[in-house]
């Protein structure tokens, strides 16, 4: 299989250990991954928070690039994910739009692609046989706090993926390696990411709800399939902790970290020293390292 | 006396109460203000309205509240209140649009960080083509006033290797540019 895969900013940066699990994971599953040449910023929430027309080119234009390969973009960050499917939906109901977008881009964007994101191509598209063919270390003993985020799954209008307020495509993965997925009711909470430099307060709250519920229904970790709520959810715990005078000490993977360990990937290999909320005690714990 | 009031602001406002609609998509007068947005929304806590308030502001006319309204800058478009609205309004959606026509018409700004941080972002992507966190965090400080924001984090940040000092400057960042040029070409053009 084939896909074009549009890593996004994060990736590069504070996304690191993601870029590597997804590459190590879709080799093994026998994907290749064709990122989009010279791909540029998706806008995030800026663009389309600035104007109306701005988040949909900058979209255009990558996916331009990949209809031409006539591939669908996989796009692990689900800010990513979203915002292109925003673009593709715009191209596909308001000609004016397209001509304009069109014209900007200086490309001829048809909108016969669509994005996918990282939890709907590993369950929909791989699906959970193929992975469990690849598992070498069962995940026995950790238990895990599937964090879905805003963004994989609302508005369910655009994303028309898994569900919006209890969603079970990534716990399904989860629980194929091994793992125990806990029951809880902050899957799909907001951790309110976009005000993460220009509102600091707002995040100390929101992830605090969200650690405080995780750990009550008994959770070692969370795991998602965003690098906008990893990083939220990790670089302010421990201001976290401060603030409300908790512990957490509450790691935050990708799924493809998880899925690589399972598949024998080293925590190194998946860049798991990466993280801002150490995960030594937790995999040393577990035995998985 | 009120109704009477509540009439003249509608028909003052009128052509603005349009212009949202036809640029937004959403059309106010659909909800009918069960608050299941505002009880779902994760920054009503701080905002000077809920954005089931902002919809009957619009229904009521009082555009220029609207306009002036923190909510509109605080909504991280999380759309859970498009998820669950019985009445299918997309909030979020409207929210942008408010934030764009607002400055557009040269209302103050209720939460300039927001704004200066938007601004930023966007000034990195226009010239690298791509998000440069350096330069983000540079001019977000410079601009704010906030010269100690993520000072806090950034030495974890450089340790683990995770930001460049430096900008990846894609290939295209002409093309990228070019879409900047068209944008600012069309808000003029209005
Ligand atoms: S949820 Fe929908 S119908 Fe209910 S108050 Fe909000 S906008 Fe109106
Ligand atoms: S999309 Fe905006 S208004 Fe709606 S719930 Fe989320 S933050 Fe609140």
């Amino acid at each position: 299989m084939k896909i074009a895969y549009y890593p996004g900013c994060s990736l590069e940066s504070t996304g690191i250990e993601y870029h590597l699990s997804n590459k190590l994971v879709a080799k093994k599953l026998g994907v290749e991954l064709w990122e989009i040449p010279d791909w540029n910023c998706c806008g995030a929430s800026p663009a389309h928070q600035s104007d109306l027309f701005l988040p949909i080119a900058l979209n255009a234009r990558n996916l331009a690039i990949a209809e031409e390969e006539g591939l669908d973009v996989l796009a692990p960050c689900a800010a990513c994910y979203n915002r292109m499917l925003a673009a593709v939906e715009a191209v596909n109901t308001d000609e004016d739009m397209r001509a304009k977008v069109n014209d900007a881009i200086g490309r001829d964007y048809k909108g016969t692609n669509t994005a996918v994101n990282m939890v709907e191509f590993l369950h929909d598209k791989i699906g959970i046989d193929k992975i469990t063919e690849q598992i070498q270390k069962k995940l026995s003993g950790l238990k895990v706090a599937c964090y879905y985020g805003c963004l994989l799954v609302k508005p369910p209008a655009l994303t028309k993926f898994d569900n919006p307020e209890n969603p079970q495509t990534m716990d399904r993965i989860v629980d194929a390696l091994g793992a125990e997925t806990i029951v809880w009711p902050y899957k799909t909470e907001c951790c309110g990411g976009g005000l993460a430099i220009s509102k600091t307060e707002v995040i100390l709250k929101l992830t605090n709800e969200i650690f405080s519920m995780a750990q009550a229904s008994g959770a070692d970790c969370l795991v998602t399939a965003c690098p906008m709520c990893q990083l939220n959810l990790e670089l302010r715990q421990a201001a976290t902790e401060k603030e409300y005078n908790v512990k957490y000490n509450m790691p935050v993977f990708e799924i493809t970290e998880l899925v690589g360990l399972s598949f024998g990937f080293s925590p190194k290999e998946l860049g798991m020293h990466k993280h801002f909320v150490s995960t030594a005690s937790l995999l040393k714990e577990k035995q998985f390292a | 006396m009120e109704q009477v009031a509540m009439n003249t602001a509608l028909k003052a406002s009128e052509s603005t109460l349009s212009e949202i609609e036809h640029k937004s998509h959403v059309d106010v007068n659909r909800c009918f203000q069960c608050g299941t947005c505002a009880a779902g929304c994760p920054v009503t806590y701080i905002s000077d309205y809920s954005p089931r308030q902002i919809v009957k502001m619009l229904q009521a006319g009082m555009v220029d509240e609207v306009f002036k309204a923190s909510m509109i800058w605080l909504c991280v478009g999380c759309g859970n209140c498009y998820s669950r609205c019985p009445r299918n309004l997309n909030i979020p959606h409207l929210h942008d649009t408010l934030r764009v026509l607002s400055k557009e018409k040269g209302y103050p700004v209720a939460e300039k960080n927001v704004d200066v941080f938007n601004d930023s972002f966007l000034k990195t992507v226009q010239y690298t083509g791509r998000l440069y966190e350096a330069g983000l965090t540079m001019l977000y400080n410079t601009r704010s006033g906030n010269f100690m924001s993520g000072m806090d984090v950034a030495p974890g940040m450089m340790k683990l290797g995770k930001i460049s000092p430096f900008p990846h400057l894609i290939k295209g960042r002409k093309e990228v540019a070019n879409i900047f040029k068209k944008m600012r070409e069309m808000k003029g053009a209005k």
